[in-house]
């Protein structure tokens, strides 16, 4: 299907179109294209902010329970967040959820006024807890130690749970990355099926694509076609004054270079998440401006524990002493990456804030070293020894580490690269082994076919700010699915729950801990000092029996056009720190068109 | 000439022995060795052979400059071959790693990286001379068994005709009929091949096809020729006429193919390594251009093009010998041409003379 609006205008452009019809048409094709807010008067091409998306617009869509062709970015124009988490105030910023009330074993949530549906019903709570609902058979988090989700009026939804759950936890799980989108009178019928049959309403529910979604955002859907997807602005959302341009059109673009060169091009004016390493951003026009935000994730490695050398202790120290990673670092882009100062399960920047005086016990494995002694002597203590300049086993067998990632990953194929080249040096046998996402997503982590695989090592923004998601990542339960059989990890991943043993913090003997239990223990506690005690307790089982390898924290990297055609906030600006400033700064009336 | 007794196993035995059980020995007539029961020795079969298929060859090709050209180059790359397999024993010109020299260095900056690195600070002239000798072994090991599985194919189906032929020309339709593209891909993806030998192989599973057939029909002429004729009446063995009268006929032909064939190896090998479909991990000048274009960015402003340049370079080079040798080896096989440069026609010699005197007497 050709894209409709962008049909016509390839034969008849709104300046012809004056010029044959007059004022009135003019007038007209403003009111039609803009709805009663009018947009900028410019109308057409001129009222139109280009962004790009990596899923062909045909075949994308917008349940976000069927994670096929999940439309992700159009869907944060499309639909009304929660709240927004800010990383410059590190705090949520109420949105479709205007208010909330934390009571420890409740959560009350108010809907904000005057928001409503595409389709000009109102965003009720029953639209609300139909969405929280259907997550509690998802396998959305909360569902662990929510009892009961209440609709006591129109506006307002209380969920109740099982006992005194940690604030935080709450708050990033049920606000943060969530949407006003499963709307009752679509997704009602699928929560009904699933309450009587809730292995084929699951299933029904995951394959159903919506195409044709009914958007609770400022911009609703027009037209999907090959190449483009064309979102118009609505008249009835709370913030569509803020906004005045009438068109937003997201472009199909294939992989990160044809990115780039479409931002340098200026043929699109926003790009919400991209790597681009420094040389590229040092050549982008002037009007380009880049905005970092903390990943709270990165790229590591993920060993599979069952494997006869990945999964022994001393392999996985070795490996971790090895990699330098400031030069990893380096190598990749020293502007858009960051190393963790020490390898555990909390993010970069929160170390020091959560480890305190205790950081100093734990071990770094070099920072911006291969420590390779060090490396030599674990891996002696083990019975391991250099045969011809490899290292190999007690029964003679050479260490390989074949490493999975994924082939058209850029930054990170550049990383196992280097890696591979100082796990070559030190005397392992290491190759890269770059394969399609797809496939390794479909089929190789999932069944834990493989070595080692390029992993990320933290939960993600934002939650992965919050060392209990980034913890509870490395121990238990990954995204993407691993299978990386770690005892300790949840049976889905592989793992039984099992205790872990590791030497004492102390400096003597062992301490034999259960990571899930510990986790557990901390997500229903509010007292602050218990809950450091767990994190730190736990951030020493990952440094020292390196469930997951860390070695790059990503900062992302959104691109928005300025210059004369839009008027937007500093890069640095505290508004703009949010995920992703190209979907929210209209909102907030911060991204206004200017051009002719 | 050195007379020497015949050991059973030469195919050209004067006479052959044939004991009738009470020990004595009667000879038996042999057609061949009617006419002489002088053999010749190694050295002079060797002789032959260098005069035959290595020298008058030679001469023929050395007059024609694209084969110079195309030997010129294509010896740029055997030396690289040896370079890099030096290297890799004797440390002469390491191979690439990451870090060897200094991150994103410009071309003729420093003999350390005379091309330049990569961001990763990989010697990027390392890299397109360590793609080398894996190139070279793959277009080889291609160009082998593309034209070696169509000359068997082609040859039999032709000669023998019937029911054999009709059996291999639909066994090669068949592979004719799969797309090599996607079959390619399917096999490169479920075997992951890293040896270079197989993975020549594996571009070429069904380019020999196309090539049987043409040989086939080629054969189908040649069968009919007096000589094969003659053979045939004497009783030679079917082998023997295929080996002796039919296949050195195709040569030229075949040798043509077979630089085509690696020409198709080098731009298939090139283009599966650039989509990421082989093994990332084996050296070659696709992968270096799909690092070009997407870790450095070689397409997005002018600073790291020369990333670009220089593996579009080395597959340039290697096609253009490539071509520039097939059409030389042509003219090698071109029997007028070839007798006339090998000095053994005395008319054409002497039209020769006979223009090149005239255009001397021109004023």
């Amino acid at each position: 299907m050709v894209e409709k609006a962008t049909s016509h205008r390839d034969i008849l452009n709104r300046r012809q179109f004056v010029g044959l019809v007059g004022v009135s048409g003019a007038a007209a094709l403003a009111g039609c294209t803009f709805g009663n807010n009018g947009g900028d008067g410019g109308g057409g091409e001129n009222g139109r902010h280009t962004s790009y998306t990596n899923i062909i617009p045909k075949n994308m869509q917008w349940n976000p329970s069927n994670p096929s062709k999940l439309a992700e970015i159009s869907g944060q124009v499309l639909f009304d967040a929660f709240a927004k988490y800010n990383f410059a105030t590190s705090e949520f910023k109420p949105y479709a959820i205007s208010d909330w009330e934390y009571g420890g074993n409740t959560f009350k949530m108010t809907i904000r006024d005057g928001l409503t549906w595409a389709n000009g019903d109102d965003v009720t709570s029953a639209d609300v807890a139909t969405q929280l609902r259907i997550g509690l058979h998802t396998g959305e988090t909360y569902a662990d130690y929510t009892d009961s989700i209440e609709t006591p009026d129109d506006k307002t939804v209380v969920m109740k749970f099982n006992s005194t759950i940690n604030k935080k936890i709450v708050q990033f799980q049920i606000l943060s990355g969530r949407f006003v989108r499963q709307k009752k009178s679509v997704f009602g019928e699928y929560l009904e099926k699933i309450k009587k049959n809730k292995k084929e309403g699951i299933r029904e529910l995951q394959e159903f694509a919506w195409q044709e979604p009914i958007a609770s955002g400022p911009f609703e859907f027009d037209s999907a076609g090959q190449q483009q997807l064309l979102l118009t602005l609505r008249d009835d959302h709370p913030d569509s004054k803020k906004i005045n341009f009438g068109e937003y059109v997201f472009v199909y673009k294939d992989g990160n270079e044809a990115v780039q060169q479409a931002l340098q091009n200026q043929t699109i004016d926003s790009a919400f998440s991209l790597f681009m390493p420094t040389r590229i951003v040092e050549e982008l026009p002037d009007s380009v401006k880049q905005i970092q935000l903390p990943g709270n994730w990165g790229y590591g490695l993920v060993p599979n524990h069952s494997h006869r050398h990945a999964g022994d202790r001393a392999v996985r120290q070795a490996i971790q002493y090895v990699i330098n990673r400031k030069q990893v670092m380096n190598n990749v882009s020293a502007d858009s990456k960051q190393v963790p100062e020490i390898p555990i399960g909390i993010a970069s920047s929160n170390q020091k804030q959560w480890l305190g005086d205790a950081m100093s016990s734990f071990e770094t494995y070099g920072v911006d070293s291969s420590q390779t002694k060090k490396a030599a002597a674990v891996l002696k203590e083990a019975g391991y020894s250099k045969q011809g300049g490899t290292w190999t086993d007690k029964d003679g067998t050479a260490v390989k580490l074949p490493i999975l990632v994924p082939s058209d990953w850029t930054d990170w194929n550049t990383a196992t690269q280097t890696i591979v080249d100082q796990l070559t040096s030190f005397g392992f046998e290491a190759t890269v082994d770059g394969r399609s996402f797809g496939n390794l997503q479909g089929n190789i982590w999932p069944n834990g076919d493989y070595a080692i695989s390029a992993g990320g090592w933290l939960d993600g923004a934002p939650q992965g700010a919050y060392p209990y998601f980034s913890l509870h990542h490395q121990l238990v339960k990954n995204f993407r699915g691993f299978t990386y059989n770690y005892p300790a990890a949840d049976q889905s991943r592989g793992g039984s729950r099992n205790d872990v043993t590791v030497p004492s913090r102390t400096g003597s003997g062992t301490m034999t801990v259960n990571p899930s239990k510990r986790l557990n223990e901390m997500a229903t506690n509010t007292e602050e000092a218990k809950i450091k005690e767990i994190v730190v307790e736990q951030a020493w089982v990952t440094n020292q029996d390196l469930p997951m390898i860390p070695v790059l924290e990503k900062l992302e990297q959104t691109f928005l056009t300025a210059g004369d055609k839009w008027d937007i906030p500093k890069p640095d600006a505290d508004v703009a720190q949010v995920r992703w400033a190209n979907t929210w700064l209209p909102r907030m009336g911060e991204m206004k068109y200017t051009g002719n | 000439m050195q007379v020497k007794p015949t050991d059973s196993s030469s195919e050209s035995a004067s006479e052959s022995i044939v004991t009738d059980g009470s020990g004595s020995k009667t000879s038996s007539f042999s057609f061949e060795t009617s006419s002489s029961n002088i053999e010749v020795t190694w050295n002079e079969r060797l002789r032959d052979f260098y005069e035959e298929f290595i020298y008058k060859p030679g001469l023929v090709a050395w007059d024609d400059r694209r084969t110079r050209i195309g030997a010129a180059i294509m010896f740029v790359y055997v030396s690289m071959g040896v370079i890099a397999w030096l290297g890799a024993w004797l440390g002469f010109y390491p191979e690439p790693t990451t870090n060897q020299a200094e991150r994103g260095l410009q071309p003729f900056q420093t003999l350390d990286a005379p091309l330049g690195t990569t961001q990763s600070g990989e010697d990027v002239l390392a890299m397109a001379i360590h793609a080398t000798p894996e190139m070279l072994i793959m277009v080889t090991a291609g160009g082998i068994f593309a034209t070696g599985v169509a000359v068997l194919t082609g040859t039999l189906a032709g000669y023998k005709g019937g029911s054999v032929d009709r059996a291999v020309t639909s066994f090669s339709d068949v592979a004719m009929s799969i797309p090599g593209l996607p079959l390619i891909m399917v096999l490169a993806v479920v075997f992951r091949p890293r040896n270079p030998i197989l993975i020549g192989i594996l571009l070429t599973i069904n380019y020999w096809a196309g090539l049987g057939r043409s040989i086939r029909s080629q054969v189908l002429t040649l069968r009919e020729e007096p000589y094969v004729e003659a053979s045939r009446t004497m009783g030679v063995s079917t082998r023997r006429i295929l080996t002796k009268d039919i296949i050195p006929n195709l040569m030229p032909f075949v040798l043509v193919n077979f630089a085509n064939a690696a020409r198709y190896v080098v731009f298939a090998s090139v283009g599966l390594y650039y989509l990421g479909i082989l093994p990332s991990s084996v050296e070659n000048w696709g992968l270096q251009l799909e690092n070009a274009y997407t870790q450095a960015g070689a397409l997005v402003g002018t600073g790291a093009l020369y990333q670009l340049l220089v593996p579009m370079v080395s597959i340039m080079g290697i096609a253009l010998s490539l071509i520039l040798l097939a059409q030389g080896l042509d003219r090698v096989f071109n029997p007028r041409v070839r007798t006339r440069l090998a000095g053994e026609s005395e008319s054409v010699r002497s039209e020769e003379t006979e223009e090149s005197s005239k255009t001397e007497m021109m004023p």
